[in-house]
């Protein structure tokens, strides 16, 4: 096959819908691209350690399976034959699923995660599983057993996390998209970091079925790429009703659009939209100036294709990141209860003498690492007898106030603009110190979980440091089920401010 | 929704040193209701319900990460004090589904033995574990 003509980008740096064009046209075969990314793989993964498994035979496999369904006039559709990645808390019937903890480093799961499947079914090459935080327990990918990935943009920056692998993969033009699972960011931080599109559907608009479960009633699968459209594209594919996830919307629930039209608000609805932004976010010292810079033009680039700007007010996110870490960490507690030894997973070697509960405890204290440890015991501690009503019961409280006031906000203004991190990617090792000083990363992602609402982050800017350019990313919260609304105004502000 | 280290009575810092100042500064001077601090009592007794087993420097380390972050929490607690909205809880939430108490399709048992990390009795056909606490009739299948 032949090479990319010398006025489009190389392949590797392409979206899937470019990659997908090059298919159809017979430029390149599934084969040639799956052979780009995992050489790609290959060559930057010693630097950057976003892989945590690289599928260089299957992958191949299922390269050369797309091409003769594609000869055969048989393609599966626009994903067919393009290669992709996978968070490794997203379970797969090939290869290992450690989610990136020493518990799990040789776990083979017998079953492929819905998500997963839907996106097999419709032709998808899997490269590889990406790292991440041990079992989604971070925002930095250091939390990692498998060593921390660094960020493409800068090495001696971290990618965010947890879905860090993920995005460091897509921003380094290793592949054109990945899963991710984003729980109190961890979509929209590392895609931040890493210069790349980031969405968390709405709860429940796609299967947790085979996701590593970390907070149940929060943990949602999505995209990492390179483009709005791509994100709609994978979306529209791993969405939909699940018997197989208790939580999953019903099937009556409207489906979100394979597409959407990048085109002027104005233009595209009978009234022009309106866009809140916190009062409160505006300026604020909390913000590296970048940030603040980039959260003022993507307003101006609303405005400037005919939105109305209205300021609303919204919880302090410091209460959201209070209520968010004892609710996660407290259904974390019941949900890591599970690894125990015995079916699946590390097991302890405890001499002949010792019993079963000796058996659990070395195996989860060997087994887990340091972050997933301290959130277990905080969550045990704050479902324990005595403490239930002055946290947990607290925090739902403030979960729901939190998600009424969203609801509010978003009955006076189509979506909500603001940053979707204080500033750009922080050096590793920085804050490992400081679990709070971590945790307050996550002040403008946490309540979008609390709430259960879709948002999207896109890069908008890029902040000059230490000689370095580092992306900056601007979040859109949108209203519940409505993706296909939220895509296209952000579009708006990511092709107006680039 | 505001930020860490938000207050109005601040300038916009004009670099990325103030940022990290203002960072800083928000984590010293924004300081939120205080719990006390843990014991290492406490901690053990919490690590035992959790089924796990730390080190004198793990539960240390636990002791003063869990007490800070409780402390931070605390801030929750006059949150929902000032909040007198009602408590029902707001339309379009999650519905969690039940299933019919009724077996279906399943993995073989065969799956699940291949990756469990002991199994035992006859024909491999079950999970091995060492003997429940109390009992000391050595490894049972």
């Amino acid at each position: 096959m032949s090479a990319a003509p010398p006025d489009m980008p190389p392949a590797n740096a392409m979206d899937l819908h470019d990659r997908a064009a090059l298919l159809a046209s017979g430029e390149r075969s599934s084969e040639d691209l799956t052979r780009d990314a995992l050489a790609a793989a290959d060559r930057l993964n010693p630097a950057l350690n976003a892989f945590i498994e690289i599928h260089h035979d299957a992958a191949i496999d299922q390269a050369r399976a797309s091409d003769q369904r594609r000869s055969n006039g048989r393609s599966l559709g626009p994903l067919d034959g393009l290669p992709i990645a996978l968070k490794d808390n997203i379970c797969l019937a090939h290869g290992r699923t450690t989610c990136a903890s020493r518990f799990l480093e040789s776990y083979r799961s017998p079953y492929t995660a819905t998500a997963a499947q839907r996106l097999i079914d419709a032709g998808i090459v899997v490269v590889g599983k990406t790292n991440m935080d041990e079992f989604a327990m971070g925002s930095s990918t250091e939390n990692s057993a498998f060593g921390p990935t660094r960020n493409p943009h800068d090495p001696s920056r971290v990618p965010g996390g947890s879905s860090g692998g993920s995005a460091a993969a897509v921003g380094a033009n290793i592949v054109a998209a990945a899963l991710g699972s984003d729980t109190g960011g961890s979509i929209r931080q590392p895609a931040a970091f890493c210069g790349c599109v980031g969405l968390k559907p709405t709860y429940g608009r796609v299967s947790r079925w085979g996701l590593v479960a970390y907070a149940s009633s929060l943990d949602q699968i999505g995209p990492i790429t390179r483009s709005l459209r791509d994100a709609a594209l994978l979306l529209s594919v791993i969405a939909g009703h699940d018997p197989l996830d208790s939580t999953s919307a019903p099937a009556s629930v409207a489906p979100p659009c394979p597409s959407h039209a990048p085109s002027a608000p104005s233009t595209s609805r009978p009234e022009p939209p309106t866009i809140g932004l916190p009062r409160a976010i505006r300026n604020s010292t909390g913000n590296h100036p970048a940030v603040n810079a980039a959260l003022e033009s993507a307003a101006h680039a609303f405005e400037s294709a005919g939105a109305r700007i209205v300021e609303i007010d919204l919880p302090d996110g410091r209460d959201a990141i209070a209520a968010y870490y004892i609710i996660a960490c407290a259904e974390a507690s019941s949900n890591l209860a599970r690894f125990d030894g015995v079916r699946y997973g590390r097991r302890a070697d405890i001499g002949p003498s010792a019993d079963l509960e000796a058996l659990y405890r070395r195996s989860r204290t060997e087994g887990f690492g340091p972050e997933v440890q301290r959130r277990i015991m905080l969550g045990t501690h704050v479902l324990s007898a005595g403490y239930a009503d002055r946290y947990y019961h607290t925090a739902q409280r403030a979960r729901e106030f939190i998600r009424r006031a969203f609801q509010a906000a978003l009955h006076t203004c189509n979506a909500i603009l603001m940053p979707a991190t204080p500033g750009p990617a922080f050096r590793l090792a920085e804050k490992t110190t400081d679990p709070l000083a971590l945790y307050l990363e996550d002040v403008y992602t946490v309540s979008v979980n609390l709430a259960g609402l879709p948002a999207v982050s896109v890069p908008v800017a890029s902040a000059q440091i230490d000689g370095k350019s580092l992306p900056i990313g601007m979040q859109l919260v949108g209203r519940p089920f409505d993706e296909h609304d939220l895509l296209a105004l952000a579009s708006t502000v990511m092709l107006r401010t680039r | 929704m505001t930020n860490p280290a938000a207050s109005p009575t601040k300038t916009l810092p004009s670099d990325a040193a103030a940022y990290h100042a203002a960072m800083s500064d928000a984590h010293d001077q924004n300081p939120t209701p205080t719990a006390e601090p843990l014991s290492i009592e406490h901690v053990r007794k919490i690590a035992r319900l959790a089924m796990l087993d730390p080190g004198p420097a793990e539960l240390e380390s636990a002791r003063t990460g869990l007490s800070a972050v409780l402390g931070y929490v605390q801030r929750l607690q006059a949150a929902v004090a000032s909040d007198d909205s009602p408590a029902a809880p707001v339309e379009g939430g999650p519905v969690n589904a039940l299933r019919n108490d009724a077996p279906g399709p399943t993995l073989s048992r065969d799956v699940f033995l291949k990756i469990a990390p002991d199994t035992g009795g006859p024909d491999g056909a079950y999970l091995r574990i060492p003997s429940p606490p109390g009992h000391d009739e050595g490894a049972s299948a």
